[in-house]
């Protein structure tokens, strides 16, 4: 099947209905768009960039083989998320567990008065303390955040309601306090 | 007091809110220096996180794609569903969809054993056959069984007992019935083998020889496969509503049966082949989907194992369906059965199944044959409500049986009748063009999955304690593969409180609470069904893989001798059930040049002619040739070789997932 030309940049949804109708260009366009993204995401979840190289080959031949059925009604960036996390999942199942997965149940203090993270001037404690969250909730952060998906849509990367990705970002937060045990001067 | 506001700000500050939620958040922040902080805390920790995620990527730069992805001219794009020729090399068979994911129980709860109030019943004591059970709940291969046609009687007898069995059907031939006779259990050592072979398709009729008395042998299922879904239909004009059926519909030629006791899946079933002319009845149907006579249900998928495998017909179900639906399949010719919940003051509440062979627009009734209500020679006139609110407990699931060569009028007659235009962006192969494609429910099983989904969401919010809507959201997330969701409506469900046979007709509980490894819940839930009964093979065959799933293979292998004893077809009828997952089968891009055809409408009872284009180079369904396997292997029969996790012990400091957002 020939290659398409597209007259203008192609979206993220052209492209994916092109690969469904065997449009090899269009596999590469979008592993160029959305493979580092999508990279960086699969080496926080398996821990290793080798085997997280690995599974991205395995994200793009399922996104290949399951272009037909993407329904559109996510982002395909939500798309592919999900394939990775479901790659993933199985990856780190076969290789066996890296270290004892935190417990997604440290219970957040209260936020002392004052607690005040923007003015904290040391921003590599902070990644720091992001590194030390329990899985669940810095995934949730790196969706929001650094994919920029929305809530909708990372529920469904993640398969949580709704409800479960604003109260792991604020449990996030709350435990972020926690762990920089930051004192600051109480605002105005 | 400052919720709502702060539980939008992660997202204001990441730019993923929609214009008018973040500009009301902007006239908030105008107002309220708490939130200005709360933001700027979020924009610190946004910053962190994307610089720390930018730095696993920054070093090095993307390796190429590493697939070879080329395919050979002229071949068809991918199919999932295993249609017209081999599938390329390459193609990996997975489960994704269905895989949990997350495997974290978040809650924990345990099944009381008696969740409902028993009733006195007689014990069974079984001839147990001597099976030996290896390995094959943990070795990751196709379990392949005998489908041994015993050749077992069902008698209409007509016991109706204090017992809580469902009541003797209607008697139009009063005589004197002995009761039932049980079901001969096989002599022979059973041996049952671990085989990597996939499913094959084999002439249906192909019964195995019993083995040779002391000689154990590989015993060996064929996997029944879901017909063909028929060409895809595309309409081209996008905005094109359905377009109004008739105000009455009345389908003849239906040869009423009264049901014999325990037989209205079988009845129900002969009832809507009867309208083709098959020259069945229930006691041939029931013969195969449950030879023992005390068996409590047959399952929507046993019937379409049944007709596709069986019959030179073909069955579809689907959950999630309306009353539009039905009428529009009853408009083109085709009965339609479904399962519905009756309540009786007598014998309280049970499962059964209606036909549905006809409406009245006037007089808002759907026309329906009941095999045990009858009447023998008309249809009942069953109000749009009263039908539907019968219809709630089993997630309005419904079956359509059809001859084989009508596939392509059964998708029209279902497509679009979902109560909602949901539409489909495909590309055509031919013209490259993009088209709008109008989804339904004959496109494939996902869109009644989500429209069960839909319906029971909407529901279980307006009516927290719609106990049957808690019951079917957990029904369409199971469906969906959203295990950890369904164990949550489930537990729901149980909280408020299901009849006591709720579980002798539907059985997505097991799966649910077993995919996020509540093994013991499974096993206790089992053990309530079989408190009353053990004559429901379901229960028995979930609390093997949940034995199996604890290592405790003696168990297991007890609660498999069962399930074969109860049902040898039973496995039959789970392959079938796992062929029609959403997404194993997928709307497929039409190949091929051929120019698209137009198709006048099948029947000139419609209003008006639905205007469809299709791609008749698929072939058309040839009748009585079963269609090769879906080459996966249904995720709960092989378990995934990773080792099932141990059911998990929780902290006890562990959240629940719906923490309310601690006020700041």
């Amino acid at each position: 099947m020939p290659d398409h030309i597209w007259s203008a940049q192609p979206t993220d949804r052209q492209l994916v209905n092109a690969i469904a109708r065997g449009d090899s260009g269009a596999l590469e366009t979008l592993y160029e768009r959305h493979g580092l993204p999508v990279l960086a995401y699969l080496i926080g979840q398996v821990s290793d960039r080798a085997l997280a190289e690995e599974v991205l080959q395995d994200v793009m031949l399922a996104a290949w083989q399951g272009a037909a059925r993407f329904r559109g009604d996510s982002s395909v960036r939500t798309w592919l998320l999900a394939i990775a996390r479901r790659r993933a999942i199985t990856a780190r199942q076969r290789r066996g567990p890296l270290e004892a997965p935190l417990a997604d149940d440290i219970a957040a203090d209260a936020e002392a008065p004052g607690d005040r993270l923007d003015v904290l001037a040391d921003q590599a404690a902070l990644r720091a303390a992001i590194a030390e969250l329990p899985p669940d909730q810095r995934e949730t952060l790196e969706l929001v955040f650094y994919h920029n998906l929305s809530g909708t849509e990372a529920a469904e990367v993640l398969g949580v309601p709704p409800g479960t990705v604003k109260s792991r970002l604020h449990r996030a937060k709350s435990l972020l306090h926690k762990l920089l045990r930051l004192q600051e001067n109480a605002d105005a | 007091m400052h919720e709502p506001w702060q539980s939008q700000l992660p997202m204001y500050v990441a730019g993923t809110l929609p214009p008018e939620d973040r500009d009301a958040v902007e006239a908030h922040l105008a107002t309220c220096e708490a939130c200005r902080a709360l933001v700027r805390e979020w924009e610190r920790i946004g910053a962190a996180v994307r610089s720390e995620s930018a730095a696993r990527v920054e070093s090095a730069s993307l390796p190429p794609l590493a697939l070879s992805v080329t395919r050979p001219q002229g071949e068809a794009p991918l199919s999932r569903n295993g249609r017209g020729g081999t599938l390329p090399a390459w193609e990996v068979s997975s489960h994704d969809d269905k895989e949990t994911g997350d495997m974290t129980v978040t809650t924990t709860r345990t099944i009381q054993r008696t969740w409902w109030q028993p009733l006195p019943r007689p014990r069974l004591a079984p001839t147990l056959i001597a099976a030996v059970l290896m390995a094959i709940l943990f070795g990751g291969a196709l379990l392949l069984f005998n489908a041994r046609q015993d050749g077992t009687t069902t008698s209409p007898g007509a016991p109706s007992g204090g017992d809580g069995n469902p009541p003797a059907a209607i008697q139009s031939t009063a005589t004197e019935t002995p009761p039932p006779t049980a079901t001969p259990f096989p002599t022979q050592p059973v041996v049952i083998t671990a085989t990597s072979v996939l499913p094959t398709a084999v002439p249906p009729h192909d019964a195995e020889a019993m083995p040779p008395a002391g000689e154990p042998s590989p015993v060996v299922i064929t996997a029944t496969p879901v017909p063909f879904e028929g060409p895809v239909i595309e309409v081209l004009d996008p905005t094109v509503v359905p377009p109004p059926l008739a105000t009455g519909v009345s389908l003849e030629g239906v040869r009423y049966e009264a049901q014999g006791w325990n037989n209205a899946g079988p009845a129900t079933l002969a009832m809507a082949l009867s309208v083709y002319g098959w020259d069945g009845d229930q006691d041939t149907a029931a013969a195969w989907l449950k030879p023992d006579p005390e068996d409590k249900s047959v399952s929507p998928w046993q019937m379409v194992a049944y007709v596709n495998g069986q019959t030179p017909y073909r069955a579809i179900y689907r959950m999630g369906g309306t009353l539009d639906v039905l009428k529009s399949a009853v408009a083109a010719g085709f009965p339609v059965i479904a399962a519905v919940g009756m309540d009786t003051e007598s014998d309280g509440w049970f499962g059964h199944y209606q036909l549905v062979t006809g409406y009245d627009e006037g007089a808002g009734v759907l026309l329906v044959y009941d095999s045990y209500l009858g009447p023998t020679t008309e249809p009942r006139r069953v109000p749009f409500s009263e039908f539907d609110a019968a219809w709630w407990p089993f997630n309005r699931t419904f079956v359509v049986v059809f001859p084989a060569d009508r596939a392509g009028d059964v998708q029209a007659a279902l497509l679009g009748y979902g109560g909602s235009t949901v539409l489909d962006v495909v590309t055509d192969a031919n013209t490259g063009e993009m088209q709008q494609v109008l989804l339904g429910y004959g496109n494939g099983p996902a869109y009644g999955a989500r429209m069960a989904l839909d319906a029971a969401s909407s529901a279980t919010t307006q009516s927290p304690e719609d106990v049957w809507g808690w019951f079917n959201l957990g029904t369409a997330y199971t469906t969906l593969g959203r295990f950890e969701d369904a164990a949550a409506a489930y537990d729901r469900a149980l909280d408020i409180g299901l009849p006591f046979r709720a579980l002798w007709y539907q059985f997505g509980p097991y799966e649910a609470y077993f995919k996020i490894g509540r093994y013991t819940d499974v096993i206790a839930l089992a053990a309530s069904v079989l408190d009353v009964t053990p004559y429901v093979e379901e229960a028995h065959y979930w609390q093997a893989l949940a034995h199996a799933a604890r290592g405790e293979v003696e168990d297991a292998s007890r609660a498999l001798e069962q399930v074969i004893a109860l049902n040898p077809n039973f496995f039959v009828g789970e392959l079938a059930r796992f062929q029609a997952a959403p997404d194993v089968f997928a709307p497929v891009t039409p190949p091929g040049d051929a120019p698209p055809v137009l198709l006048a409408t099948p029947t000139p009872i419609l209003a008006t002619p639905i205007r469809v284009e299709l791609t008749p180079t698929l072939p058309p369904f040839p009748s009585g040739t079963p269609v090769p396997a879906e080459p996966t292997l249904p995720p709960t029969l092989i378990p995934s070789d990773t080792p099932v996790p141990a059911e998990p012990t929780l902290p006890p400091t562990l959240l629940p997932t719906a923490t309310p957002i601690p006020a700041n």
